[in-house]
């Protein structure tokens, strides 16, 4: 397939200004990214080709400013129903996240985001005793990425610049409570979309229990298995992926 | 010149391979390894020296906070406070600091720091600190926003210290109804405060704005004079001149009787402290959102040879990130140093790594007599 042409841009939401990368034809369709990159990538490239896809950076994240209120998965989750109104013009969307962006994305469907249907590529959130996720904050970033993936080839280019703001966001947004909503499960079934939960087969940093978790208490979802993928499905097999994603849209 | 006599509590006892076999002496190195009984001679061991600092004229004595390390024992540098406070009548106690953002409330250090400062008189130093990358790890608390609670804990205690109480404070991490510590410090308005740093500049712009000491630890010398060069310079921007009390070195020394002799004695207990009491992965003393976007992008690229070459004694002591030789030679150079970087405070350490107590002890012996007294006279020529 060939590339999508991907423009930059910048997206206004109730003061807060988010740059945006987007491309194709189609429906609208939210992406939002993981805690590695917040650019382009062969993943999103498929997902173009059906929909109109719309990849705004959360706040501390790329080239995107953070603004002082935003400190917590919470404040994001808000801020993203916000930029649904806008991205959607108030019509419900398709909504796609991976890893934190799949997270973020439940939590602003559960605060009243208009997501027509949702997906979650290997979305933390999940509270499991003694199951937690592994604290790559520990490792150098060479273990991080053996961690994370299974192909270290499909590692995205990331530039010094935006690794170092994409990390500490990360941490500012993760590090305590250490990639867990304790209530989650409590509160996910009052998702209406239809919501699926994908799972890398190989995930070594989250446990596949904890979209079975997600999963359970989901009143319209359900799991699904990634093949020969690591935690980062969507970089690490990006056609098996979007064909998973793209039959649950259609 | 005055002289501070700094101790890290060092664990000793670590196995000969430990380089080789273990992958940090920080955060997950287990504490099975920990022997209470050495510990409690080591403690006792390590207050003992400290009190004899005092007898041996150094001004002040000096102990710190790290947390879950055989690097230091001193998790709660405010209960070595209050012991040193008992066994010494006039030396100044420093702690080099308290990790205000570590603590679960900064008004318990305030209440805290003020009682010592009332029971001793008003020796006490009050060092403030954000508390290190592993720290971060140990408390699983957020680093990417610890430099700002450091700054509202920090006002914080200052205001409580410094303002009439009750009174509210609206902070965002530590908003409170009623701020009134009893009891206040005895010195006004309030206990000198020292901020120890590895030299980021946000740091020292922050020190000199305050005009607190700045204190620059364990780096080469070349260093101690570029950042007090930066932190005068940052007086000046400021409208004032950075006086000699403002500026202050911690490094560890050990006299011998020859320069051969001393390296010969010291190299072992220099290359225990730098290889392994302070290994550890990187990006465990660095975790994301601990430094500012600009100081992190150096770091990993400066960081990642890092552990791959043994550090040895005979390198730390040229660039003068250890002093070690004979009284003479230690002397010369420290007197040379000083005319070129200008601190009015040397913090010692006259023990460090695996030295044990008779030694440190003779050590401390010879700095006092052969060192401290030419030394104490000496004009830096940066502020003749």
């Amino acid at each position: 397939m060939a590339q999508a042409a991907v423009t930059q841009t910048t997206l206004d939401v109730r003061g807060v200004s988010l740059v945006v990368h987007q491309a194709g034809e189609g429906p609208p369709l939210l992406y939002l990214h993981d805690e590695l990159s917040t650019g382009w990538n062969p993943f999103l490239d498929l997902l173009a080709g059906r929909f109109h896809v719309v990849a705004p950076e959360i706040p501390g994240f790329g080239d995107t400013a953070l603004p002082d209120w935003v400190e917590t998965i919470d404040d994001v989750a808000f801020l993203v129903a916000d930029v649904a109104d806008v991205v959607g013009s108030g019509a419900p969307i398709a909504t796609v996240g991976a890893s934190l962006g799949g997270w973020l994305a439940l939590e602003a469907a559960l605060r009243g985001a208009a997501f027509s249907r949702v997906a979650a590529i290997g979305s933390p959130g999940a509270y499991i005793p003694g199951d937690p996720p592994t604290d790559y904050f520990f490792m150098t970033p060479e273990e991080r990425l053996a961690l994370l993936f299974n192909d270290l080839s499909a590692v995205p280019e990331i530039s010094e610049d935006h690794s170092v703001r994409n990390q500490a966001m990360t941490a500012r947004l993760v590090w305590q409570p250490r990639y867990v909503s304790p209530k989650l499960e409590h509160r996910i079934h009052r998702i209406t979309a239809p919501t699926l939960v994908a799972w890398g087969n190989d995930d070594r940093f989250l446990s596949r229990a904890h979209g079975q978790v997600l999963a359970a208490n989901l009143s319209a979802g359900s799991l699904t298995i990634v093949p020969n993928a690591g935690h980062f499905a969507a970089l690490d097999q990006p056609d098996a992926t979007a064909k998973i994603i793209l039959d649950f849209l259609s | 010149m005055k002289f501070t006599y700094f101790h890290l509590m060092p664990w000793p006892h670590l196995p000969e391979d430990f380089e080789e076999t273990e992958r940090s002496a920080w955060v997950t190195y287990p504490n099975s390894n920990f022997d209470p009984k050495r510990g409690q001679e080591l403690y006792l061991e390590y207050l003992s020296e400290l009190v004899y600092a005092e007898e041996l004229g150094y001004d002040a004595i000096a102990v710190n906070e790290h947390h879950q390390t055989a690097y230091g024992l001193m998790p709660a540098p405010n209960i070595m406070a209050s012991w040193l406070i008992a066994y010494t009548t006039k030396a100044k106690i420093a702690i080099l600091g308290n990790a205000i953002p570590l603590r679960d409330h900064p008004l318990r250090i305030a209440e805290e720091l003020a009682m010592m400062d009332v029971i001793s008189g008003g020796r006490i130093i009050c060092g403030f600190v954000r508390g290190i990358g592993p720290e971060y790890h140990n408390f699983t608390m957020n680093p990417a926003n610890g430099l700002d609670r450091f700054r509202e804990a920090h006002d914080l205690i200052m205001k409580a210290w410094t303002q009439p109480g009750p009174f509210r404070w609206e902070g965002h991490h530590y908003p409170l109804e009623y701020v009134n510590p009893w009891p206040r410090p005895m010195q006004q308005p309030h206990p000198p405060v020292w901020v120890p740093s590895q030299g980021s500049g946000e740091t020292i712009s922050w020190a000199a704005e305050h005009r607190y000491t700045f204190v620059i630890t364990f780096t080469p010398h070349r260093n101690v004079t570029k950042f007090m060069q930066q932190y005068r310079d940052e007086a000046r921007s400021l409208g004032y001149e950075a006086s000699q009390d403002q500026m202050a070195w911690a490094v560890p020394i050990y006299i011998g009787e020859t320069d051969e002799s001393a390296m010969a004695e010291a190299a072992p207990h220099a290359e225990y402290m730098f290889n392994k009491l302070l290994k550890r992965p990187w990006p465990v003393f660095f975790p994301p959102g601990y430094l500012s976007e600009t100081s992190a992008k150096g770091v990993s690229r400066a960081f990642s040879g890092i552990g791959t070459q043994r550090v040895l004694a005979e390198k730390l002591n040229e660039e003068g990130q250890m002093l070690i030789g004979s009284a003479k030679t230690v002397l010369e150079r420290l007197k040379a140093f000083n005319d070129e970087d200008g601190v009015g405070n040397l913090v010692v350490l006259n023990q460090f790594g695996s030295m044990p107590h008779d030694m440190a002890i003779a050590n401390m012996q010879r700095f006092a007599r052969d060192v401290m007294p030419a030394l104490r006279e000496h004009q830096s020529e940066v502020y003749k």
